[in-house]
C-alpha cells in the first residue's frame, strides 16, 4: 500500500510533463497549420488509433507472438549455453570470445539469410527475435555464475556439499539478479527485432503496417504504429520486472 | 580425542606458511588459537575442513585420519554468509539441506532454538534485517544445527562493536554449555580467549607454529569481574610474554 502511494505520487511529475508535452505539439500543428503528412497533431492520432482499431489486432498479435515466442527461445538457448559454458572451463575459454564476438553482426543483416533458408512465415522473423534476446541474456548469465561470493561456496563445500550443491544453492540463485537485468535488456529489443524483421519480408505485422503507412504517406498511421511498438516493448518489460519480482522475493520484500 | 593435528607443514609458493603445527582437542573442550594476523590460522581451519591439503602433515578427527576430507567439522567463517536469498529459518537449515537430513524434527529443533539465539520472530526473514549481532547469532545457529561434534570458528565476533562482543560471550558460553560441543576458536584478542576457552594456543608469525599451550584454569562459569582476579592477570601476562616477544 505504502509502496502504491510512493509510485503514484513519483509519477505525478511525469504525467504532467507528458501532457505538457502534448498540449505544445497539439497547439504548435494547429497555430501554425503544419500539413497532416508532415507532423499529424495528438489528437488526429488518437482518431486514426480509433478508426483503425479493426485492423490492428491482428497485426499486434502477429508481432506479438513473434517477440514472445523469439524471447522465450532466446531465454532458453542462453540458459541452456550459459550453463555449459559455466560447467567447462575449456568451453568457455574456447567459445565465450567466439560468442562476444559474434555480437559484431548485425542480426538484421541476417534476417535475409535466414528468409532464403526458413521462407516467409513466422519462424525466420522468431529466430532474429531469438537471436537478438540470446546474447544479453547469455552474457549476463555468465557474469551471475562466475561472480557469486567464495566464502559461501568454501561453505557449502565445507559442509560436504558437492558441486551439484553449490550450484543450485549458491551460484544459481546468485546470479539471477544478473540474469534479471539481461532479461530487462532483451526484453526491451525483443518488440523492435520482431518489428525490424518483418521489414526484410512479411504480410502482417506491425512491421509491414509501418511500411504500408510510410508508403502512402499516412504519417498519423505511423505515428500509431509506433506508439503501439513503445506500448508492447513497455509490457514485455513490466512483465520481466513482475516475474523477477516473484522469483527473487528477498530482493524487495523482507519478509517471506 | 576429539582432533589431533600431527606435524602440519605447508608452504604457498614456495614461501612456508606452517611449520610443525602440532596441536589436540578433547571432547568439549573450548579452545582457541591467538596468534599475530596472516600467521596461518585460517589455512589451519581450511585443513581441519578439508578445503585445502597440507604438504605434509595429518589430521585425525576421533583417530581417523580426515587429511583433505570434507564434512567432518561445522566451520564458520569471519564473514556471517547468511544466503541473502534464504530466510533466517532457511538459512540455519543450510547444513541439515546439504547433508540431506533436512527433516521436521530438525526444523522443530531450529525453531526451539530461535529464543535462545535472540531470533525469534525473525524466522521468516530475509537477513538484510538483522543487526550485526543477529546475523553473527544466525551463522552460529547454522554452524550449530549442521550437527558436527567439532565447531570451527574463525574470530566470529571480529566485526561487531565491543559492546556486543562482551555480550555474545556471554551467551556463547551459555550456548556452548547447553549444546555439549567441541569448540575451536580463533580470535586476535587475549581477553576472549581467557574469557571462553579450557586451553589457548599460542601461535607464531609465519611460518606459523605453536609457541605455548595454555591451560586456562579459571574456574566455570565464567564472570566479567574475573578479568582482575590476580589468576586471570597472570594468564594474561603469559599470553602477552608469549605474543609480543620478539
Amino acid at each position: 500500500m505504502n509502496s502504491f502511494r510512493k509510485y503514484r505520487y513519483s509519477a505525478v511529475p511525469a504525467l504532467t510533463a507528458i501532457m505538457i508535452f502534448l498540449l505544445v505539439w497539439e497547439g504548435a500543428v494547429r497555430w501554425w497549420n503544419i500539413e497532416k503528412w508532415i507532423l499529424p497533431a495528438p489528437s488526429l492520432i488518437v482518431q486514426t488509433f480509433r478508426d483503425s482499431l479493426h485492423l490492428l489486432p491482428a497485426h499486434i498479435w502477429i508481432t506479438a507472438t513473434e517477440a514472445v515466442l523469439g524471447f522465450l527461445l532466446g531465454i532458453a538457448a542462453a540458459l541452456i549455453i550459459a550453463f555449459i559454458l559455466d560447467f567447462s572451463p575449456l568451453l568457455r575459454k574456447s567459445f565465450y570470445p567466439i560468442l562476444l564476438f559474434s555480437q559484431t553482426i548485425p542480426i538484421i543483416a541476417i534476417a535475409p539469410l535466414l528468409i532464403i533458408w526458413f521462407g516467409y512465415g513466422i519462424l525466420p522473423k522468431v529466430l532474429v527475435v531469438a537471436l537478438v534476446t540470446f546474447f544479453p541474456v547469455v552474457v549476463s548469465v555468465t557474469e551471475g555464475l562466475q561472480s557469486s561470493d567464495r566464502d559461501m561456496i568454501r561453505l557449502v563445500h565445507s559442509m560436504g556439499g558437492t558441486s551439484w550443491q553449490v550450484f543450485k544453492k549458491v551460484r544459481f540463485p546468485s546470479s539471477l539478479p544478473y540474469l534479471f537485468t539481461g532479461l530487462r535488456i532483451a526484453a526491451t529489443y525483443s518488440v523492435l527485432s520482431a518489428v525490424i524483421s518483418e521489414w526484410v519480408g512479411a504480410s502482417k505485422g506491425l512491421g509491414i503496417y509501418l511500411i504500408k503507412a510510410q508508403s502512402s504517406f499516412a504519417t498519423d498511421q505511423v505515428f500509431v504504429v509506433i506508439m503501439l511498438i513503445s506500448l508492447l516493448s513497455c509490457l514485455m518489460f513490466l512483465v520481466v520486472i513482475l516475474i523477477g519480482r516473484i522469483v527473487m522475493p528477498w530482493k524487495h520484500k523482507t519478509k517471506k | 580425542m576429539e582432533l589431533e593435528i600431527r606435524n602440519i607443514h605447508h608452504s604457498f609458493s614456495g614461501d612456508p606458511v606452517m611449520k610443525d603445527m602440532n596441536l589436540f582437542l578433547k571432547k568439549r573442550e573450548f579452545v582457541s588459537l591467538i596468534g599475530p594476523s596472516g600467521c596461518g590460522k585460517s589455512t589451519l581451519f581450511n585443513f581441519i575442513a578439508g578445503l585445502e591439503i597440507p604438504d605434509s602433515g595429518t589430521i585425525y578427527h576421533v583417530g581417523k585420519d580426515i587429511t583433505g576430507k570434507r564434512g567432518h567439522s561445522s566451520y564458520m567463517m569471519q564473514k556471517d554468509l547468511l544466503f541473502p536469498w534464504r530466510t533466517v529459518l532457511e538459512n540455519v537449515l543450510l547444513g541439515p539441506s546439504i547433508t540431506k537430513q533436512h527433516t521436521d524434527k530438525i526444523k522443530e529443533e531450529a525453531l526451539s532454538l530461535f529464543p535462545l539465539f535472540g531470533l525469534d520472530g525473525y524466522e521468516d526473514y530475509y537477513p538484510t534485517v538483522l543487526s550485526g549481532g543477529m546475523k553473527q547469532r544466525a551463522a552460529l545457529l547454522r554452524t550449530f544445527l549442521h550437527n558436527k561434534e567439532l565447531m570451527l570458528l574463525d574470530e566470529p565476533f571480529g566485526a561487531l562493536d565491543a559492546l556486543t562482543r562482551e555480550k555474545m560471550h556471554d551467551w556463547l558460553l551459555q550456548v556452548w554449555s547447553q549444546m555439549q560441543r567441541t569448540v575451536l576458536f580463533i580470535t586476535h584478542s587475549i581477553d576472549e580467549a581467557i574469557f571462553l576457552s579450557d586451553r589457548i594456543y599460542v601461535l607464531s608469525p609465519r611460518p606459523a607454529t605453536v609457541l605455548l599451550e595454555l591451560e586456562v584454569t579459571l574456574p566455570r562459569p565464567r564472570k566479567k569481574d574475573m578479568a582482575v582476579s590476580p589468576e586471570y592477570l597472570k594468564l594474561k601476562e603469559e599470553l602477552m610474554m608469549a605474543l609480543y616477544q620478539d
